[in-house]
């Protein structure tokens, strides 16, 4: 069953969505969801409550990519769960992807952004990059995987993803500079 | 940056690229091969080898290549192609593929055999004079040359197929040609980082050594990567770099050494000894420890590692 049908499910009211939900992103939010949460019953109750939130949300939300809307509310659910100054909790892959994160943008980051420049600004950095390249920036930032598990999927050595990580933050580091824009 | 900060950075992604990224990378191309193809490439297979092809007697098409499971992607810029398929014996339960090519005034012959474990389709014994193994990532490549003739062998343990490609003519666009070749199978050579331009392939000898050259730009700044078979150390770069400092390091287990100007020219070179192979990174400027390291780290594949 693809994406428009279980939506047209949602929108039916009919509980098979949740199943098939289960079904078609249950392992993959469920991989997101442990990435952040170390404990493996919080990231399956995490699952839960985003197809619950789901159900609850379409209709009327009619989100073009079921996947990554999916994924979004995990990974935020996920996140509420996760405490950052936890020390039990730095071992977590994604928590261990913000600490990268930090040395290259925290010059740059200001709490008092225009959300709307930003977004715009990030976005049009990622797509100015080969697909490969955002990818691999993508799964290890927001989906939280190691960079061994990234390798691997892309028949890399963990030296090139490395590599490939510096210098697309360098790069970030000087786009957001260079647009004035602060977090 | 604080918690929030970094929530905020993530949150901003748009959908479309976190479902792209959140797909499984495409399979490389030529890795799939059809069933409806590999059907017929039974029924060829047995009346091939009752019916051996010769050049003239009976005209081969790409298409009967492509039956076979050969893609034979040559480049672009290839004219004047002729294939043919040779039967090499019994070693082996499908011909292998040949296609006779012009390119920039050279004549090239590049072959093809699936074979489960790397093959000799040089046909030069024991006239070899040099030869040496340069490693791409996730492919290694043997330059051989002799007398008269000069030769890239690579094998593709994803699809069983062992490669060469050979000329007589002038061997310094051996490299260049066969990368073309080796990209369209879907593979990377990977010496150059991505989004690299003008990236060139190229061999020479340097100090009696056969060398293998990847140049290119990255980010505005212009690199040389050299490699060469040599039993000691030496400074393959070829280039003097004044009012230079001079430091160490470790690239996995050699000892590197970095010569450069802070922001100006700089080099790393380091001497794998295990298979006797010598390597120097040259940057044309913008040098600094870090960025000669970070490249140098990307670029270099250790002999020891596994292909494929």
């Amino acid at each position: 069953m693809d994406e428009q049908q279980i939506i047209g499910l949602l929108f039916q009211r009919s509980e098979q969505a949740i199943t098939q939900i289960q079904q078609v992103y249950g392992r993959a939010c469920l991989a997101v969801a442990r990435r952040i949460l170390p404990d493996a019953r919080d990231a399956e109750e995490c699952v839960s409550d985003a197809c619950l939130k789901v159900w609850d949300t379409i209709p009327p939300e009619h989100p073009r990519s079921l996947g990554a809307y999916l994924m979004r509310i995990t990974r935020n659910l996920a996140l509420d769960r996760h405490d950052y100054n936890s020390a039990a909790c730095r071992a977590t892959a994604l928590a261990s992807a913000y600490e990268e994160l930090e040395p290259f943008l925290s010059s740059v980051m200001r709490d008092d952004a225009d959300d709307a420049t930003f977004r715009h600004t990030l976005n049009r950095f990622l797509r100015s990059l080969p697909e490969r390249t955002r990818n691999c920036f993508i799964r290890r930032y927001w989906y939280g995987e190691s960079i061994r598990e990234i390798a691997e999927s892309y028949y890399l050595k963990e030296e090139t993803v490395k590599s490939m990580l510096f210098r697309t933050k360098n790069s970030l580091k000087r786009a957001l500079e260079k647009e004035e824009v602060f977090v | 940056m604080n918690e929030e900060r970094f929530k905020k950075l993530m949150s901003a992604i748009d959908d479309d690229l976190l479902e792209q990224a959140r797909q499984k990378p495409s399979v490389k191309k030529g890795f799939a091969l059809h069933l409806l193809a590999m059907a017929a490439c039974l029924c060829i297979v047995i009346g091939l080898l009752w019916s051996p092809v010769e050049k003239g007697q009976n005209k081969i098409m790409l298409e009967d290549l492509q039956v076979l499971g050969y893609e034979m992607n040559l480049p672009i810029s290839a004219e004047s192609v002729d294939y043919a398929l040779v039967n090499l014996g019994d070693a082996y339960a499908v011909p292998m593929a040949q296609a006779t090519f012009v390119q920039n005034g050279a004549v090239y012959v590049c072959r093809a055999q699936k074979t489960e474990t790397p093959a000799d389709l040089t046909q030069m014994g024991d006239t070899v004079v040099s030869d040496m193994t340069w490693r791409s990532d996730n492919m290694e490549l043997l330059l051989s040359q002799s007398e008269t003739t000069s030769c890239v062998s690579w094998y593709e343990p994803r699809e069983g197929i062992q490669w060469c490609l050979q000329t007589e003519d002038d061997p310094l666009e051996l490299i260049n040609t066969a990368s073309q070749i080796i990209m369209q199978l879907g593979y990377q050579m990977a010496v150059a980082p991505e989004g690299a331009e003008k990236i060139t392939y190229t061999a020479f000898m340097v100090d009696e050594m056969t060398t293998a050259e990847t140049t290119f730009i990255y980010d505005g700044i212009r690199y040389s990567y050299r490699t060469a078979g040599s039993v000691r150390m030496a400074d393959l770069s070829q280039k003097e770099i004044a009012g230079a400092v001079t430091e160490t390091a470790k690239l996995g287990w050699c000892n590197a050494e970095l010569v450069y100007v802070e922001g100006g020219q700089g080099k790393i070179l380091w001497y794998d000894v295990a298979p006797g192979l010598l390597y120097s990174l040259y940057m044309e400027s913008g040098a600094s420890y870090e960025a000669l390291l970070t490249m140098a780290d990307e670029l270099y594949t250790p002999a020891q590692s596994e292909v494929g």
